[in-house]
């Protein structure tokens, strides 16, 4: 297998070298980022000047890429497979579009990875294939060659292996076995912090959010311990974070009337009472595929909500999942089905993908025509900037 | 009884149930406190707590006390089970509206006129209200360091939500009396004032309930020994109790 490494500056920077020494069947390794000769003979990782890469055949490579600001190479290249490696913000990065490319770079991808748990399980609300670089076992979890070097695995390289593996072995094949095996890893640690921190509530919330993906019920009495601990400790702006939970796992359990409850608990806005009373209607006329999808949203759980949705073929069913797409960065999909739904499309939406398909001027007019008459479109043209700006940077780093 | 509502915040109709529990309160003020309890609320779900006395028949003499349950063996030192059971029997009656009441509590005029307005909203869940001190009779009040409770807020009227999840903290003594989950919730912090008469007592019985403190509580692990030791003050700083019709 081919790898092509889109990093975010030098190879000495460069956070992930061990998981590319574990990469499977590894024939060649690019680097698109700074490297020494030394540093390439020592790694076997040939480097590649950014303007180089599209003379690679890219129907034979990975890409595995660090930095949001790839995008549009990414998207231009056509790579067989994406692999995104998701970071929190750098300090010198603006976190707002920072969070936002990273999103769609996420979306894109065949496989997401972090190191940062926060994201981790943000990724794993939002879509399948989603791997944590980090874990907590000390124990080897197995070994393997490279060469005539011998490598002791952690849990997550074991699963980092397969996930790749994954991508190229079977298309068609479900990512789950590993999926699953780590989300267990996760909830066994957390649940066994719970036992060694029992006035932790955090250590609860976490417990309890890894069983709700692993669909385990119990997941609702780590929920409920976490809510006391906060109560207790006056931690009180936890309304919303817990209830929606609790009414999303009462979802997975089935109880469709106390999840609306439990929702409706946490609604008291003008448009919080009318979503209560939107799942109320649906919850009266039996539209019970709609209350679930709903919940699953409002709870931030978006992979659930469009896993339901995709199979159901009523306008109202469309228009959930369109804004769903929209959270979850599937832009392309929610532009698809909002021009066979409405016959038109979100101008910024459709800006910002001209955009990362280097299609500029096609943007400016999206952008012009999304924002009206009034100078709305100030903000997203100074957005355009910073996008371009922060590429810059990004090949300067690269490139220095 | 169907834990399911709709709308779960009503704006009308809301049926207000007030629950109490008690202790050889007959001779005391029981009996006037469930008079003017019947005068406002819809009914009245009251734990005896192995009274010895003939409490638990006055209770069933008032009719809006729907449901009374009588202890064989007192729960006052595990006093966190006393107000789980309390509220267990009391949404067992499915109610819109809660009241905690103590056997010595008297809610003010204008609190008790203002009640339905109080309960009959869809923007707060809980309403807290003054409480005072009444000190050596039912004039005064007092008012020091010690005893000021009347310058925070007490929440006594929840809104009862069902599948929300309610919580007592395990403790044997000084249990807060409706599950501190309520504290996520919004509330509304109500002007409006409840005589507590618990202190309104002679000299004599002031110091039995010193004594009685003291023993519960020898180190002052549920509350302040300075407090304790203030319930003998000779001087009390007393303030008149003006009414306000």
């Amino acid at each position: 297998m081919k790898y092509l490494i889109l990093s975010g500056g030098s190879w000495e920077d460069y956070e992930y070298k061990r998981l590319l020494e574990l990469l499977p069947d590894r024939e060649e390794v690019c680097f698109t980022g700074r490297m020494t000769r030394e540093q390439q003979t020592n790694s076997q990782v040939r480097a590649v000047a950014a303007a180089d890469i599209y003379s690679l055949n890219m129907k034979q490579y990975t890409i595995l890429v660090s930095s949001p600001y790839w995008l549009s190479e990414v998207l231009s290249l056509q790579a067989v497979y994406v692999v995104a490696l998701l970071e929190r913000c750098p300090e010198e990065e603006d976190k707002w579009l920072w969070d936002k490319y990273s999103g769609l770079l996420g979306a894109k991808a065949n496989l997401a990875a972090t190191r940062s748990e926060r994201i981790y399980l943000e990724q794993s609300l939002r879509r399948e294939g989603v791997i944590y670089l980090g874990g907590d076992q000390q124990e080897s979890y197995g070994v393997t060659f490279q060469g005539d070097r011998l490598y002791f695995l952690t849990d997550y390289e074991v699963l980092w292996r397969k996930a790749i593996l994954n991508l190229w072995q079977d298309s068609t094949r479900s990512s789950a076995d590993w999926v699953t095996i780590q989300l267990e890893l996760r909830a066994d640690y957390y649940i066994s912090m719970c036992a060694k921190l029992p006035s932790q509530p955090v250590v609860h919330y976490l417990a309890a959010s890894y069983l709700y993906l692993l669909g385990d019920p119990a997941a609702n009495r780590y929920l409920a311990q976490s809510f006391e601990l906060m109560v207790l400790y006056e931690y009180l702006d936890c309304l919303h974070s817990h209830f929606r939970f609790f009414s999303a796992i009462e979802v997975k359990t089935g109880d469709l009337e106390t999840a609306v409850q439990q929702y409706t608990i946490t609604a008291f806005t003008a448009e919080e009472k009318l979503e209560a009373e939107r799942l109320q209607g649906w919850l009266h006329s039996g539209q019970y595929e709609l209350v679930r999808a709903e919940l699953f949203r409002l709870n931030e759980n978006e992979a659930a909500a469009v896993r339901i949705l995709s199979s159901l073929t009523t306008s109202e069913a469309k228009l959930l999942l369109i804004q769903n797409y929209i959270r979850i960065f599937q832009w392309e999909k929610a532009l698809e089905l909002q021009q066979e739904l409405e016959g038109s499309v979100d101008g910024v939406i459709e800006g910002t993908i001209h955009l990362l398909h280097g299609r500029r001027h096609e943007a400016i007019r999206s952008f012009l025509n999304a924002a009206g008459q009034d100078n709305q479109a100030w903000p997203l043209l100074s957005e355009m900037a910073d996008l371009e700006e922060a590429i810059r940077r990004l090949k300067r780093r690269v490139e220095a | 009884m169907s834990s399911h509502r709709w709308p779960l915040r009503k704006t009308a109709g809301n049926r207000l149930t007030a629950m109490m529990q008690v202790r050889n309160e007959a001779g005391r003020y029981l009996e006037q406190v469930l008079e003017e309890l019947s005068e406002f609320v819809d009914d009245i779900v009251i734990i005896d707590d192995g009274s010895t006395d003939h409490t638990a028949q006055l209770c069933r003499s008032f009719a809006k006390v729907t449901k009374l349950v009588t202890l064989e063996t007192s729960l006052f030192n595990r006093e966190w089970e006393l107000r789980q059971m309390l509220w267990d029997l009391a949404v067992s009656t499915n109610p819109d509206w809660l009241l905690s009441v103590d056997a010595d509590e008297f809610y003010e005029e204008a609190a008790k006129r203002e009640m339905r307005r109080l309960i009959d909203q869809d923007v707060y869940d809980w309403v807290s209200f003054r409480l005072f001190d009444f000190w050596g009779g039912t004039t005064h009040y007092r008012e020091d360091e010690h005893w000021n409770i009347h310058t925070k807020y007490t929440r006594t009227l929840v809104r009862y939500l069902p599948n929300f999840h309610y919580f007592f903290p395990k403790m044997d003594h000084h249990v807060p009396r409706l599950p501190l989950s309520y504290s996520v919730l919004p509330g509304f912090l109500a002007e409006l004032r409840v005589k507590h008469y618990g202190w309104a007592v002679s000299p004599e019985e002031l110091h039995r309930k010193y004594s009685r403190y003291l023993e519960l509580d020898p180190e002052g692990r549920w509350g302040s020994l300075e407090q304790y030791q203030s319930i003998l003050d000779e001087q009390p700083h007393l303030v008149e109790w003006r009414e306000e019709l």
